[in-house]
């Protein structure tokens, strides 16, 4: 008996969803905003003197769940550093075709140089040009920004894991120099032997 | 032995030890794990860094186990609630001023430091105000740059060069919160043995220039191999990063042969590996140019020309070996000479030691009889220059109370270790042989031990070899003779030597020209083979095949060049200057488009229609315990991973004289050698070796 009216309620159903609003969108004509903690390419980010946050410590590939990282680093050249600090990554590569965009490179990252943005759409013809080098994945001289870390320290939205550690979010060190370079916290003159800190009396930064 | 050992009780388990026996020692035995920093197993206990401390029951204060003795009845605990705080407190005290380098440090993933705090700490840190501050990236020598802002002062590396090494090197400069490490004003730390405080230090705070930054230890895989660089045979494990690259190499202790030490050149003897001058191609000279070629062509041309010239008569083909080939190499070298070049003329460039075979009571002589020894007697030895880790060996067994009798014609770092010298004249090597047995050192009842330098053989060899039998019988005392062993210059001159006598080949002689790594091609050679090394090639030679990893001169000069693999990409085994025969394990896989030496040598004698029996190295070296008599018996598996010496024949082979010199010149006799291969050669067969110089009877 209840049976028969199974079929008019699931009618019913359909019917009051022919005349809500679609979900879908014609893409690409029509976009959606990503969320600010979506997890696309990878970028690598700068301090506003332009050196690299980057130390290639190699911690982001140690992190790499699917061994998509590969970095060689280098002693930087103290008079003319790429990034502050004694180290830094001559070569680093992320192969996106082997990237499961986990996030766990940004989470791993102390000085938070790496991080995953908004942007998905990743496609090519060949397979050698997904392999992303250094120069691509680099944001241009001049610019600093953040990047998602900054969503991922803010506070979490409702509901979600605020379980997630982020380095950068302690915001504290004790003015060393290699200490700054090794938390991101080195927004230095470009010239670090005239900032090599010399004893006690230095500030810390902020 | 049991009325010696002390039983005490550590976190509960009952241990029996030695008396004397360290606290820390004991609980190693016992398998529980007592962090230390300044305490290091080959050197004397300090007691700086109290990482170590543990609570003994009935004693007022904490101790530290690296320091304390044990005693009977003793009970230790390591772990307990107040041990446990109290190493919490000392690591929380080595962390007031250790910066937070670890994301750029060198030893971030195997650092004592990381490990420690993790394991003991308390996790988080109270010190709040500035951290003192020092130099970074201090360049103090050759090898080594210092991080003043990571050292802890444990002391290790200043104690090496004081205590272990004893020569100048680190030192200790200021006291209380300004002490640092460095070195003497304008003395850099340029001891051949720097490498090693690299390893010992606990932390970052001195790290390699060569391995700076290259790798992390996650990415690194370690292969156990034999350093290839003298004939010491120091146990190593090469580290690989990514499968790919040898980045380093670090001691793989071996108490036998090195005590955990390398020197300088052993542990940064791998940048040839990755060097991007490699031969990748063989190369084939045509019309006056070498051009790249095929494997087949190469083989397929050398092959050609060895064997047109080769039926021009027996010595017409010669081979030269480096006395760097493995004894698997050697040997099958030999075997390809022997039954498919037909000719016994093979050359290695090597010294006229005495041979194992012959003269077993010039080879009984091992590394560790030195530590027990009275007196060591060096005769022309430079071991600071040639075998540096037995130098390291050398002043350990002084230290212990050996005394040195040196008989030198050159200056060495060891003369102020000397009791006594004798000016050395190797041209009248009895004069000074008879003045070392006359010496007042030479006459107590102790156990005498005699390690001669190969090159005070190259005058007359078989007059040295009477005169250091001679010396033998002068010394030896209460019926005990001497321990005599000879010192060689390169990594496998021992084995090559060896299986070449074993091969039965006539070896070409040694003397200065071989000294220089160089041998002369003798005359009639029309065609030379030369495997790993250079030579020098006479004008008139027709053809000329060089197998090695580099354009060296000589190959320049070839018909055809075959590229082969380094001592990374190898397996097989080493034999080394006391006779311990040793694996040495591939690292990587061969550099795409070279081989190793020993598939070359299989694939060349395969392009002159012989098919060896054995095809792998591990073939090859049951061949060789089979066919040469001092191997026999010998299998990789008993080898394992630290090797065994070869053992000795026992009686004196029969007088060589009585056999003809030729017994095995000929073709016909050595294909029927190569045919049977059992029962193995008889002793008496291979005694006829008319390789060894005119032997004394
Ligand atoms: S997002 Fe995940 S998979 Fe991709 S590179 Fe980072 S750690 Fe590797
Ligand atoms: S973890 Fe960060 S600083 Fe380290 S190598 Fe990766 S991106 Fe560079
Ligand atoms: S440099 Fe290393 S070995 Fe030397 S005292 Fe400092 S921490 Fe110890
Ligand atoms: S002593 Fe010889 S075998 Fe040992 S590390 Fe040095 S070169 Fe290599
Ligand atoms: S290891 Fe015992 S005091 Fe340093």
């Amino acid at each position: 008996m209840p049976r028969m009216f199974d079929t008019v309620k699931g009618l019913g159903i359909t019917l009051s969803h022919i005349f809500r609003k679609a979900d879908t969108i014609s893409y690409p004509e029509q976009r959606r905003p990503h969320p600010p903690r979506t997890r696309g390419r990878h970028v690598l980010h700068r301090y506003e003197n332009e050196l690299e946050r980057c130390i290639g410590c190699l911690l982001c590939s140690a992190a790499c769940p699917a061994n998509a990282i590969f970095i060689e680093a280098a002693e930087n050249d103290s008079t003319n550093p790429t990034s502050p600090g004694e180290r830094y990554a001559a070569t680093y590569e992320i192969d996106m075709l082997r990237c499961i965009f986990c996030g766990l490179c940004e989470q791993a990252c102390p000085t938070g140089a790496v991080t995953l943005e908004g942007e998905t759409e990743l496609v090519s013809f060949a397979r050698s040009s997904m392999v992303y080098t250094k120069e691509m994945l680099l944001e241009p001289r001049g610019t600093a920004t953040r990047g998602s870390i900054l969503a991922w320290a803010a506070p979490a939205p409702a509901g979600a894991d605020t379980d997630l550690h982020v380095p950068d979010s302690r915001g504290q060190f004790d003015g060393a120099w290699t200490t700054a370079a090794a938390v991101g916290k080195a927004n230095l003159p470009v010239n670090p032997s005239a900032q090599r800190p010399t004893g006690r009396t230095e500030e810390p930064q902020p | 032995m049991a009325e010696n050992l002390v039983n005490l009780t550590i976190d509960g388990v009952p241990v029996s030890v030695p008396n004397g026996t360290l606290i820390w020692k004991a609980a190693q035995m016992a398998q529980i794990d007592i962090p230390i920093y300044c305490y290091h197993p080959k050197m004397k206990p300090l007691g700086a860094c109290r990482i170590c401390i543990v609570q003994v029951e009935g004693q007022p204060r904490l101790t530290t186990a690296c320091t304390t003795p044990v005693a009977e009845g003793m009970a230790v605990h390591s772990r307990n609630a107040v041990a446990s705080e109290a190493r919490a407190a000392i690591m929380e005290f080595l962390l007031i001023n250790h910066p937070l380098d670890c994301p750029i440090c060198d030893r971030g993933g195997e650092c004592d430091l990381q490990d420690f705090a993790v394991a003991y700490g308390r996790g988080q840190s109270r010190f709040i105000e500035d951290k003192k501050h020092a130099a970074k990236a201090v360049d103090i020598g050759r090898e080594i740059v210092l991080d003043r802002e990571r050292c802890i002062l444990c002391q290790r590396c200043v104690r090496f060069g004081e205590e272990y090494a004893q020569e100048p090197g680190l030192i200790m400069i200021e006291r209380g919160v300004k002490m640092e490490i460095g070195t003497f004003p304008d003395q850099p730390y340029d001891s051949i043995f720097s490498g090693n405080t690299v390893e010992m230090c606990p932390v970052g705070a001195l790290t390699s220039k060569r391995y700076r930054f290259r790798a992390r230890p996650w990415e690194l895989t370690a292969t156990s191999t034999i350093c290839p660089h003298c004939p010491v045979g120091c146990n190593i494990k090469a580290d690989v990063r990514l499968g790919r690259e040898v980045v380093r190499f670090r001691s793989r202790e071996n108490d036998d042969v090195d005590d955990g030490f390398l020197c300088d050149r052993g542990r940064y003897g791998y940048t040839f590996i990755n060097s991007l001058d490699r031969l990748t191609t063989p190369l084939l000279r045509k019309d006056g140019e070498l051009l790249p070629a095929t494997w087949d062509e190469a083989l397929a041309a050398a092959a050609q020309g060895l064997a047109n010239v080769a039926h021009h008569g027996a010595g017409a083909v010669q081979t030269i070996v480096a006395p760097t080939l493995t004894n698997e190499e050697a040997y099958l070298l030999g075997k390809l000479c022997r039954t498919v070049l037909g000719s016994g003329n093979i050359t290695a460039p090597h010294g006229n030691f005495a041979l194992a075979a012959d003269y077993p009571e010039l080879n009984s002589a091992a590394f560790n009889d030195l530590d027990g020894a009275n007196l060591i007697i060096l005769i022309g030895a430079n071991p600071y220059q040639h075998q540096p880790v037995f130098d390291l060996r050398v002043k350990k067994a002084l230290r212990g109370g050996a005394k040195l009798l040196l008989l030198r014609d050159e200056t060495s770092d060891l003369d102020e270790f000397a009791a006594g010298t004798i000016e050395l004249d190797v041209s009248n090597l009895d004069e000074a042989l008879q003045a070392a047995t006359r010496h007042p050192l030479a006459a107590n009842d102790g156990r005498i031990v005699v390690w001669y330098d190969q090159r005070i053989l190259f005058a007359n060899p078989s007059a040295g070899i009477a005169v250091l039998r001679n010396l033998v019988g002068q010394l030896t005392r209460v019926g005990q003779p001497p321990l005599v062993g000879p010192l060689v210059h390169f990594s496998n001159e021992v084995g090559v030597r060896e299986m070449l006598q074993a091969t039965r080949l006539r070896l070409g002689q040694g003397g200065s020209q071989a000294w220089a790594t160089r041998s002369q091609a003798g005359s009639g050679t029309q065609a030379i083979y030369i495997v790993g090394t250079e030579a020098t090639v006479p004008e008139d030679c027709q053809f000329v095949v060089v197998q090695d990893s580099f354009l060296t001169d000589t190959a320049k000069r070839a018909n055809v060049v075959l590229p082969a693999a380094t001592f990374a990409e190898a397996a097989g085994t080493y034999t080394s200057t006391e006779g311990r025969v040793q694996r040495l394990r591939p690292a990587i896989q061969p550099l795409p488009g070279s081989r190793s030496h020993l598939d070359i040598i299989i694939a060349l004698a395969a392009t002159l229609n012989e098919r060896f029996d054995s095809a792998s190295y591990e073939q090859v070296f049951a061949e060789i315990a089979a066919n040469v008599p001092l191997y026999n018996g010998l299998t990789l598996g008993k080898l394992g991973t630290k090797g065994m010496r070869r053992p000795l024949p026992s009686a004196l082979p029969a007088s060589l004289a009585d056999l003809p010199a030729d017994a095995a010149e000929t073709l016909a006799g050595v294909a029927r050698l190569w045919t049977r291969s059992s029962p193995p050669l008889s002793r008496a067969l291979s005694s006829s070796c008319s390789c060894s110089p005119a032997l004394p009877t």
